[in-house]
């Protein structure tokens, strides 16, 4: 029974109860039905013998009314008289259907129908005697004494039938009230059983589900308790949650701004792009076109320093001629100077020929410096055109480099061009997943608003859940309070 | 100085020198030089010319300055019966000295300088002319070394330094 659940125990108890009260019930019912079907004979009864009485009290009237007609001749006497005679039959007729399961009180009735018929007839002659005859004849007819026959005839049946039914009416009151007592008592061993079942599977109720329900409540207090602290930690959460939801959904709409933004940014980089493609393209080419200039000035300056080669050969050529020349005039000074000298010493006949060894050696002199500034001219010469050669030679290979590096500028331009192409597709994958990012970032602040809308929702509930937690540990505690004290 | 004549030269460029064109031999570009032992510092070597051993004087370290000429002529001279060779830097030419410059006599002090071969200063053009006296650019004992240098073939062969240019 220990195992049986709050509805088996509430079931089982009130089932007993109901039970019991069913069987009083129809017990009462029982009786009480038979209680009224005894009422009914009994009114049964006192109906009939309410006709019985009616009859005989309608067969005086006819009686007094023909009398009085038959003393004083006023048909207003005969009002009673008539009435009776037009009811009588009626009530004879009533008093047989009503009777209708008595046999002994239908023969009665039979005599009862005869003896009245009789009378009535004998009142009619009566009647129409003091009419036709005036009073005496109708006293002496009625000094006849057949009125009075019928009429005792009429009262020993009515007081037969009288009696018939009072002893059916002891009868039937007798019966009543032995079925309201049997009603009464098992009424009341009912009650009184019910009362000891109700208070017995009540006892045996509270005492059990005060135990499970004591355990139960202070399970409920105990969990109510961690309900209002997770409640509280809920609230509290949810209160944090509410304001992270805010910053998170002003980084977004932040985020939403700086992914636009971002967008325009990617879209200007692809029309910058697309022209540096433009730009890369055209200078490219124009690369190529100065590359294949340097190299015809490469050509043109292979073919200067082919000439200041040929240059500085010829003036070296020249620089050789001019040596032996420069030695011939040494030669010819160093000659003139001893011619000078020898004819010096040849005295007065020497003197001729001393001024024209010193016109030779003024010649020589002059022929010196003739050649050494021819030499100084063609030393600047050699060195212009050596300078000029590796100035040349210095060109051709800075042409040669720049032609290099024309090369490597129009692979460079392909490739930026290229690179170009890369970044400009780059940047349109760029902008469609900016564009993209764009989108789920607004659908991400749409669900962040539904999020915060949920969170302030979920605080909402939150506090309901704590109030609600904050009632049921108050409602557990008076719980307890109540089970204990009923446990005590 | 008997006609007059002198030959003008440079000992170095930046000196002005003359010498009576009667002891000219003749100029010459400068011949191989060895170095003659004992020698004074102004005697460059000896060199063989028209077949002789003649001493070569640098003029220049002779007349003071400092270091060697670089001697681009020769100037043969003959002193007595012997050839000298003058190392200088330019042979001007002959000129004849009464009509370029006044002959001035030599100042008391200075007559002692240059080993004594100096015998006038004049001034040519405005600029310092050295008049040198032939027969004492060298002295006794340079030729004196100068024998021995010769009677000491294996030795002097071993100290002759053949100089091109000199």
């Amino acid at each position: 029974m220990k195992s049986w659940t709050f509805g088996r125990k509430l079931g089982v108890g009130f089932g007993l109860t109901v039970l019991m009260l069913l069987f009083v019930g129809a017990v009462a019912y029982r009786s009480i039905d038979a209680l009224i079907e005894n009422n009914k004979r009994v009114t049964h009864t006192h109906v009939v013998l309410d006709k019985i009485a009616t009859t005989l009290s309608l067969v005086k009237d006819a009686e007094t009314g023909q009398r009085g007609f038959t003393i004083t001749g006023d048909l207003a006497f005969l009002e009673p008289y008539e009435v009776a005679v037009g009811a009588i039959p009626t009530e004879i007729a009533e008093l047989r259907r009503l009777t209708a399961d008595n046999p002994r009180q239908r023969s009665r009735i039979d005599e009862l129908e005869v003896a009245t018929r009789g009378k009535l007839a004998h009142l009619r002659e009566a009647v129409d005697e003091r009419r036709a005859h005036g009073l005496e004849a109708a006293a002496k007819f009625v000094q006849g004494g057949a009125g009075k026959q019928h009429m005792d005839e009429i009262r020993r049946v009515a007081t037969l039938m009288d009696q018939d039914e009072r002893l059916l009416l002891d009868q039937r009151s007798a019966a009543a009230e032995e079925g309201a007592r049997g009603a009464k008592l098992t009424v009341g061993l009912g009650a009184l059983v019910s009362l000891f079942l109700v208070t017995a599977a009540g006892v045996l109720i509270t005492r059990s589900l005060g135990t499970q329900l004591g355990a139960a409540v202070t399970s409920i207090r105990s969990s109510s308790a961690e309900l209002q602290a997770a409640a509280t930690q809920q609230a509290s959460g949810s209160r944090e949650q509410l304001s992270a939801t805010t910053e998170v959904a002003t980084t977004i709409r932040e985020l939403l701004a700086t992914s636009r933004q971002i967008t325009d940014s990617a879209q200007r980089v692809t029309r910058v792009a697309e022209e540096t493609l433009t730009g890369a393209k055209t200078g490219s080419g124009t690369v190529q076109n100065a590359r294949e200039s340097i190299l015809a000035i490469k050509r043109q300056m292979d073919v200067v320093v082919g000439h200041m080669l040929d240059l500085g050969k010829k003036s070296q050529q020249a620089g050789g001629i001019l040596d032996l020349v420069n030695e011939l005039s040494e030669q010819t000074n160093i000659l003139a100077i001893n011619a000078t000298i020898e004819a010096a010493g040849a005295g007065e006949s020497g003197r001729r020929f001393s001024v024209v060894a010193d016109e030779i050696r003024k010649l020589a002199d002059r022929v010196g410096g003739a050649t050494k500034e021819i030499r100084g001219i063609i030393d600047d010469m050699r060195a212009a055109v050596n300078t000029t050669v590796m100035a040349t030679e210095s060109g051709v290979k800075a042409v040669d480099a720049g032609a290099s590096r024309f090369a490597d500028v129009t692979s460079s331009f392909e490739r930026i061009a290229s690179l170009v192409g890369t970044t400009t597709e780059a940047s349109r994958e760029i902008e469609l997943s900016t564009k993209q990012q764009a989108s789920a970032v607004e659908q991400v602040s749409s669900a962040i608003g539904n999020v915060a809308q949920a969170t302030r929702e979920s605080d909402a509930s939150a506090k309901q859940t704590l109030q609600a937690a904050s009632e049921l540990s108050e409602l557990s505690r008076s719980l307890l309070r109540l089970v204990d004290h009923a446990a005590t | 100085m008997t006609s007059g004549l002198a030959l003008l030269f440079r000992p170095q460029p930046a000196t002005l020198a003359a010498l009576p064109v009667e002891h000219v031999l003749e100029t010459m570009r400068p011949l191989p030089c060895e170095p003659v032992a004992g020698a004074p510092s102004f005697v460059a070597g000896a060199a063989v010319i028209r077949g002789y051993p003649t001493p070569i004087v640098d003029v220049g370290t002779l007349l003071g300055a400092p270091g060697h000429t670089q001697a681009a002529r020769w100037i043969s001279i003959k002193v007595a019966a012997r050839a000298v060779a003058l190392a200088v830097a330019e042979v001007i030419g002959v000129r004849r000295l009464a009509d370029v410059c006044a002959e001035g006599a030599m100042p008391p002090l200075l007559t002692s300088a240059a080993h004594g071969a100096v015998s006038s200063l004049s001034v040519l053009d405005g600029e310092l002319l050295v008049v040198l006296e032939a027969a004492r650019l060298v002295s006794d004992e340079v030729w004196t070394a100068l024998g021995e240098a010769r009677s000491k073939p294996e030795s002097g062969g071993a100290e002759v330094e053949v100089r091109d240019g000199r």
